[in-house]
């Protein structure tokens, strides 16, 4: 069954898990590359400054004083294998911490402030190219030219770009892996989903290729554990379904014979009708025939409002509404008014002054309260009293129809107390006036509306018949 | 007496037409909405018959039209529809009476009677329950061919009650149609009231049946008259 203005199909199941996961992964993964570039980077340079300082301690003792000034001899052979290694250029500066002496490059930028014999690792510029400077200060002993306290600064620089290509390697490597990685997560993820969701497609399949009257269970055997209570719900519909099919059967069966039978009897009063010479016979055979139509259109019309009540057990609850009791009783009565006083009968209205409007579908409410009224009526005696209240009970509204008619049998009503239902007479049972379905109808209404119908015989005699109208449904007047 | 019967069955038209003439009536058939509505323009009825599930225009609408253009003509509604509710709601919109199919055809003939009796007298302002009538221009009521004398507030109590024989009022809409007339009045005066006019009416077949919860119905005591 599909109903126009039924909400749009919702996300696909690997749609809503990869939202979930995908940014997720992604953001982790980020955040591992970052992570592993600073790492990457800290080895790198540990890696590289190791010879700058390997550089610096060679350059260091290879320093003289002995001719008065300063005297460097440059380990050439050492520079060269330093040079061929990092692919790029080595530069170095001696120099006194009062700037007295500078052997080498001039041009390095000036050292950050430096510990004496602490080698200090910085990176710098030199010419626009980034460079990485090793820096290593330590006491001149003795001083030049009789300064005091003079410190000796060897500074070694090299440019950094093969650290850098070596570092841009080493990270699109690992970024290309997490990429893999990610995607791989992606695929794993749709196929999982398809894979998870095939038991779900397969049971689309079966339902899809049932007969329209299958109405058989589900086997939930096969399917993941999380369908289970699906697939349980979907059984109880189906049950439901079953058994509000079975009972629609059942009813038509008994409708047809119902509306069948008068008819019978109808077309052989008509022939023998036709056999007929005397008209004082004709005249008995078509009395006959109008009483008999009499009981078939009372019964016809009960059956339609029998199978109304039925059909709105389906939809009952969108249609129902704040029903103002008051006016619904004051119509039913003025409805049955003119049967009642022709018998003389006086009908009465009380209404609990708590009770203002109860939720209900009107026309069904109407229709039951009807179907009471008129059994009443019938099973009045001639100037007898009928009584229409509606009060509330244990929070409950209850409407009330009561006579002082001759009652129900007792068993009859011992087994609607056990919660038997009227259903259509095979056989006629009832007075001639009556079809028997008006209870019917009204249980029927009733169960539509989720409320019910209680019968009791009055201890004075009569019966009294109640409606129940469900609970959270009550309109209590607000104190 | 006129007739309109307007009715889209062919058959049931036939039938009852015949019946209907064998009850000394005049009738005339409309097949559908729209050739009633015109017939009804051209000449007179004493009653329209109609029925609901009609062609062209439904006997709801042609109920709807008549009565916003003010036509007064009685209108006995007969229909198959059988949802109670409906009958009600057709009754509040103007229909004068209610039949559903099938029906007797001596009730029919009883109803039209008392239908065109009530519309007649209601022409001529005369209004009646039983031996009590009522006559508007006169404001004047009569027991059993005599005047009945009665003071101000039981004659307007009595006139609504005999405007709407059949039709049950309620204390409070006593007192709400009378409001303009006393200003005074209460649930207790009307008691009061009815006590007095039953007492007047005491030896007559025509009652005022009090049904709690309800009202005070006006009724012609048909058993003892």
């Amino acid at each position: 069954m599909t109903r126009a203005g039924m909400s749009a199909p919702g996300r696909p199941l690997w749609r809503t898990l990869a939202l979930w996961m995908l940014p997720t992964l992604l953001f982790l993964m980020i955040a591992s590359l970052m992570l592993s570039m600073k790492t990457l980077r800290e080895v790198a340079d540990s890696a590289y400054d190791r010879s700058l300082r390997g550089a610096i301690r060679a350059i260091d003792l290879r320093i003289s004083t002995e001719s008065g000034g300063l005297g460097v001899e440059l380990p050439y052979p050492l520079f060269e294998s330093f040079q061929a290694t990092a692919e790029g250029e080595v530069l170095f500066r001696v120099s006194t911490d009062d700037g007295l002496v500078q052997i080498g490059d001039a041009l390095l930028p000036a050292p950050p402030p430096l510990e004496v014999g602490q080698v200090v690792f910085y990176d710098a510029v030199y010419f626009d190219r980034p460079i990485r400077v090793g820096a290593y200060m330590r006491p001149l002993d003795p001083p030049l030219y009789g300064a005091e306290g003079q410190n000796l600064i060897i500074e070694i620089a090299e440019t950094t770009e093969s650290r850098e290509a070596f570092l841009r390697t080493v990270i699109s490597r690992s970024m290309l892996r997490d990429l893999a990685a990610l995607l791989a997560a992606a695929l794993l993820l749709a196929v999982g989903v398809h894979a998870g969701l095939r038991p779900l497609r397969a049971l689309r399949d079966r339902l899809d290729h049932r007969a329209s009257d299958d109405l058989r269970q589900l086997d939930p055997a096969g399917l993941p554990r999380e369908v289970q209570p699906l697939v349980r719900s979907v059984n109880r519909l189906v049950d439901r379904h079953r058994i509000q099919g079975e009972a629609q059967r059942r009813y038509i069966e008994d409708a047809s014979h119902q509306l069948k039978t008068p008819l019978a009897v109808l077309r052989a009063q008509i022939d023998r009708g036709l056999q007929l010479d005397d008209p004082i016979a004709l005249h008995g055979v078509l009395r006959a025939m109008r009483e008999i139509t009499d009981r078939s259109s009372r019964l016809t019309s009960q059956l339609l409002a029998l199978a109304l009540a039925r059909n709105s057990a389906l939809w009952s609850s969108s249609a129902a509404e704040e029903v103002d009791v008051t006016a619904l009783l004051d119509g039913v009565v003025r409805l049955h008014l003119a049967t009642a006083r022709k018998r003389r009968i006086v009908l009465e209205v009380e209404v609990a002054p708590d009770v203002t409007t109860v939720h209900a579908t009107e026309a069904l409410l109407f229709e039951a309260v009807s179907n009471l009224l008129q059994n009443a009526i019938t099973a009045s005696p001639a100037e007898g009293v009928v009584v229409l209240s509606a009060r509330h009970a244990e929070g409950q509204a209850v409407i009330e129809v009561r006579d002082d008619g001759p009652g129900l049998a007792s068993d009859l009503l011992r087994r609607l107390d056990q919660g038997q239902r009227f259903n259509l007479p095979r056989t006629r049972r009832s007075p001639a006036a009556s079809t028997g379905l008006g209870l019917a109808i009204v249980q029927e209404i009733m169960a539509a509306m989720g409320g019910r119908l209680v019968l009791a015989n009055r201890p004075e005699g009569g019966l009294t018949a109640s409606l129940h109208l469900p609970k959270k449904h009550a309109g209590l007047k607000a104190d | 007496m006129r007739l309109l019967l307007v009715e889209d069955d062919q058959d049931l038209a036939d039938w009852l037409t015949q019946s209907l003439i064998g009850c000394g009536f005049q009738v005339d058939w409309a097949e559908d909405g729209r050739s009633a509505e015109g017939r009804i323009a051209a000449e007179d009825y004493d009653l329209i018959l109609l029925d609901l599930g009609l062609p062209l225009m439904t006997g709801a609408e042609l109920l709807a039209r008549l009565k916003a253009a003010g036509n007064d003509t009685p209108l006995l509604v007969m229909t198959a529809r059988d949802s109670l509710a409906q009958r009600v709601a057709l009754l509040r919109d103007g229909a004068d009476d209610f039949m559903g199919k099938p029906f007797a055809i001596e009730e029919l003939e009883v109803r039209i009677h008392a239908l065109i009796r009530r519309s007649h007298g209601r022409a001529r302002g005369v209004y009646a329950c039983g031996p009590l009538s009522f006559d508007h221009a006169a404001q004047r009521f009569t027991l059993q061919g005599e005047a009945l004398p009665l003071s101000p507030r039981e004659h307007a109590v009595l006139r609504l009650l005999i405007q709407k024989p059949g039709d049950p009022l309620s204390k409070q809409q006593i007192i709400d149609r009378l409001v303009s007339m006393e200003s005074d009045m209460n649930p207790e005066a009307v008691e009061v009231i009815v006590h007095r006019l039953r007492k007047r009416l005491a030896h007559a077949p025509v009652q005022i049946v009090t049904l709690r919860g309800i009202g005070y119905l006006l009724e012609h005591d048909e058993g003892t008259a």
